[in-house]
């Protein structure tokens, strides 16, 4: 068996990649679905469509597959002595992105519409279909241990790809600047060509964590349950010593209360690195949070809403599952419980404050940046209303929950939800439509009854979690 | 490249991480037909000295030369020659035993299936277990095989034996022993287990703070320091006592336990009968050496 050989077997030995095909076949789902509405796009005009940018969804999503799996691989120390590993990843990267590339364009081409495109066009758009996946490529490698926000990215942007505008733009670029586009695209995959196929990255990934999002993670505290030792324990060296007093004081073992300690052990692990963080806190976080505001407000969010508020829930469940307390002190599992409750309220909080601020930007932005959104998109601001904060409020403590339960075994859970959560939030932006209709018919005593049983929910997950079950998960 | 030439050659190595200085100024050359310990306590810089000569990690300065080449740029003609068992046991969770063999062996130009065949047998490794679900010595011991089975010039094992039973410590040290019986191979073991690793080296290395402070044949090291029991004989012993090259002494009123280094038995010993005290001398194991050389490094 040859390497190139044994590197293809991995596209189907690996439980992850079967994730990846079934986010990469509902992709496709998508893009049919918004080629088949009745509300689809004038394709008889060229300048006011993006039919031909369509695919780049499935292919991000491809790519992402790729290098997920090709920094699965690179992460273990083994794999750097293997004579040409390296090459051979890299030929594997680049005989699936120039078959997927392939295909889509021929696709493209046999499409009764597209038969006036002229053979030029179809070389670039392939050069642009190619460029799709190596940039997809390159930014699930390079991100790491961001892997897992990478599906529900793809969640968030289906729905937004039918308003965003600047789709037609860069679809215009291409067919009418072909030259440039073309020096643009192979520019940029031969120099991520290169990138990958030296020992840049697997040097920079070896022996890090392997971080996935469909079949659990391997990075150090992933075991919620694990107790390490204070002494080995990096977060106390990254956390400035200020925030560090502040918490380790209250963290302190105190005979008079064992839970105390619990809840503040678990908002130093969540926040602690943060706060304690000046540049995080002045610089990097106000300009995401703010770039963020804007994009999100200048799509004519007005009809995503309910989307938006879910989420931000569904994302925020995530917070749940982030290392516990008790790596500070021993715990009980009395302590163990508190601790996720705790964890539980700093994902609300937080979500909260972020939805607040989200919801207060869109009311203040209209009247400082118009200039700019008119360079960008053709959209105007809306506001975002606060009454929707509750489907959050629902949410993120099922999901939270659901990601508690199958923390090890995270494969089926996320499966279902991506689908679920796909199907009726993403994949049709009708759905979404009447789905915040549906919100909106909600009263206050069915919105406390939601809030309730949701909160209930997760309280009986983590009782049988921690209580109940054992604490060590093996993968 | 001539068995003569050292088939690592390390110069000035140092390698700085941020603030810590992990390597400083290493100087090294590893021969063939050579199985080297590398000792010393945890963060002393021996798994970061390993990844230089495989080339893993870059050197903030100085230069790292792997079968001639700067390690950095190692080809797949270098790559062949090296065996690298890792001390963590990090492998691919999601195949199985059988499938992570045959994916490994794909990329080497010779594969060893009967020392694989055997190896499996007798590690009891199950081929069709996945190798997530096997527990930290099968692991282990399936890193091993897989660092061993294109039969490489040199070997390098992090901590090898640091998960296995004393059974299977016991037929690991066997292997590397089959091993070793193959001319001009090179093997360098970084351990803490040193009564297993003292009974194969030939050679030592000790680090201590990213420097090498010992690298000599094994005899040679062992020979170089002493263990010497004094008992006096009739009356206590004086309070101070005091012996030329003497890197440790315990002593009560009667006895007293010394370590030397490189020690003059002759002036020793006299010094002794001035005392009216009798001598015992012994070799130290090399564990107790290394506490004694590491002890006397603070």
């Amino acid at each position: 068996m040859k390497g190139i050989t044994a590197n293809l077997k991995l596209l189907y030995q690996t439980r992850e990649m079967w994730g990846w095909y079934f986010l990469f076949f509902i992709s496709i789902l998508h893009i049919l679905s918004s080629f088949f509405t009745p509300q689809s796009r004038h394709i008889t005009d060229l300048s006011y469509n993006w039919d031909l940018i369509a695919p780049l969804l499935p292919l991000a999503v491809w790519g992402c597959a790729m290098g997920r799996l090709a920094a699965s691989i690179w992460t273990k120390p083994i794999s750097f002595c293997m004579p040409g590993h390296i090459r051979t990843s890299r030929k594997m990267l680049t005989l699936m992105g120039i078959a997927v590339a392939s295909v889509t364009s021929l696709i493209m081409m046999i499409f009764p519409f597209w038969l006036t495109l002229k053979p030029l066009n179809i070389v670039t758009l392939f050069s642009f279909y190619l460029l799709i996946y190596c940039l997809s490529v390159i930014t699930s490698i390079l991100f790491n241990k961001l892997v897992f926000v990478i599906p529900y990215l793809v969640l968030f942007v289906m729905p937004l790809m039918n308003r965003l505008e600047m789709l037609s733009l860069i679809q215009n670029i291409l067919l009418n600047d072909t030259w440039s586009s073309l020096f643009v695209c192979w520019a940029v995959i031969l120099l991520i060509y290169y990138v990958v196929g030296t020992k840049y990255l697997p040097r920079r990934m070896c022996g890090a964590p392997s971080m996935t999002f469909f079949v659990g993670s391997e990075a150090p505290g992933s075991d919620l349950y694990s107790t390490p030792l204070p002494q080995n324990n990096p977060l106390p060296k990254r956390i400035a010593g200020a925030v560090n007093q502040f918490f380790l004081v209250r963290i302190q073992y105190n005979k008079s209360s064992s839970i105390v300690p619990h809840i503040w052990g678990r908002i130093y692990v969540i926040l602690g690195s943060f706060i304690s963080n000046w540049r995080v806190i002045f610089f990097d976080g106000p300009i995401i949070f703010l770039a963020a505001a804007i994009f999100i407000n200048s799509i004519r969010v007005i009809d995503l809403q309910s989307f938006l508020y879910s989420f931000i829930g569904l994302l925020g469940g995530h917070i749940c599952v982030m290392s516990g307390s008790d790596i500070f002190l021993p715990v009980d599992r009395r302590g163990r419980f508190f601790s996720e409750l705790t964890a539980l309220m700093t994902a609300i909080s937080i979500m909260l404050i972020i939805t607040g601020l989200f919801a207060f930007l869109s009311r203040i932005l209209p009247h400082s940046v118009t200039s700019f959104i008119n360079l960008t998109w053709s959209s105007n601001f809306v506001t975002l209303h606060v009454k929707y904060i509750f489907i959050t409020m629902i949410l993120l403590p099922i999901t939270g929950g659901l990601l508690i339960l199958f923390r090890k075994k995270s494969f089926l859970f996320i499966l279902t939800v991506t689908g679920i959560a796909i199907f009726l939030l993403g994949a049709h932006y009708h759905m979404i439509k009447k789905i915040g209709f549906a919100f909106s018919a909600f009263n206050i005593p069915s919105i406390v009854l939601l809030t309730a049983l949701s909160f209930g929910f997760y309280m009986a997950i983590i009782y049988y979690s921690v209580i109940k079950r054992s604490l060590f998960l093996r993968n | 490249m001539s068995d003569f030439e050292p088939i690592v050659k390390i110069r000035g190595l140092t390698k700085h991480f941020k603030k810590h200085t992990a390597l400083a100024g290493v100087d090294l050359d590893i021969y063939p037909g050579r199985i080297i310990g590398l000792l010393g306590p945890n963060g002393c810089g021996k798994s970061t000295l390993i990844r230089h000569i495989i080339g893993l990690y870059l050197p903030s300065q100085g230069t790292c030369m792997t079968f001639g080449k700067n390690a950095a740029d190692l080809g797949q003609k270098e790559l062949c020659r090296i065996g690298y068992a890792h001390q963590e046991g990090q492998l691919l969770d999601w195949m199985n035993v059988e499938q992570l063999i045959r994916y490994v062996s794909a990329f080497y130009p010779k594969w060893n299936k009967d020392l694989e065949l055997r190896y499996t047998q007798d590690f009891e490794i199950r081929m069709k277990d996945r190798v997530g679900s096997l527990s930290p010595g099968q692991r282990q011991k399936l890193a091993i095989l897989l660092a061993i089975g294109h039969e490489p010039d040199l070997l390098i094992l992090d901590e090898p034996a640091s998960a296995l039973d004393p059974i299977a410590r016991a037929q690991f040290l066997e292997l590397l022993l089959n091993i070793i019986q193959q001319e001009g191979k090179i093997i360098l073991i970084a351990s803490h287990i040193l009564t297993d690793v003292e009974k194969i080296i030939d050679h030592v290395i000790m680090m201590n703070g990213g420097r090498i402070i010992k690298n000599q044949g094994l005899d040679n090291l062992l020979e170089s320091y002493l263990h010497v029991r004094l008992t006096s004989i009739g009356k206590e012993l004086p309070q101070e006592l005091s012996f030329e090259k003497a890197l440790f002494c315990q002593k009560d009123n009667y006895q007293a336990l010394i370590v030397f280094e490189t020690p003059d038995l002759d002036s020793f010993k006299a010094q002794a009968e001035r005392l009216n005290c009798r001598v015992d001398i012994h070799a130290l194991p090399l564990e107790d050496l290394y506490r004694v050389i590491m002890r006397s490094q603070h």
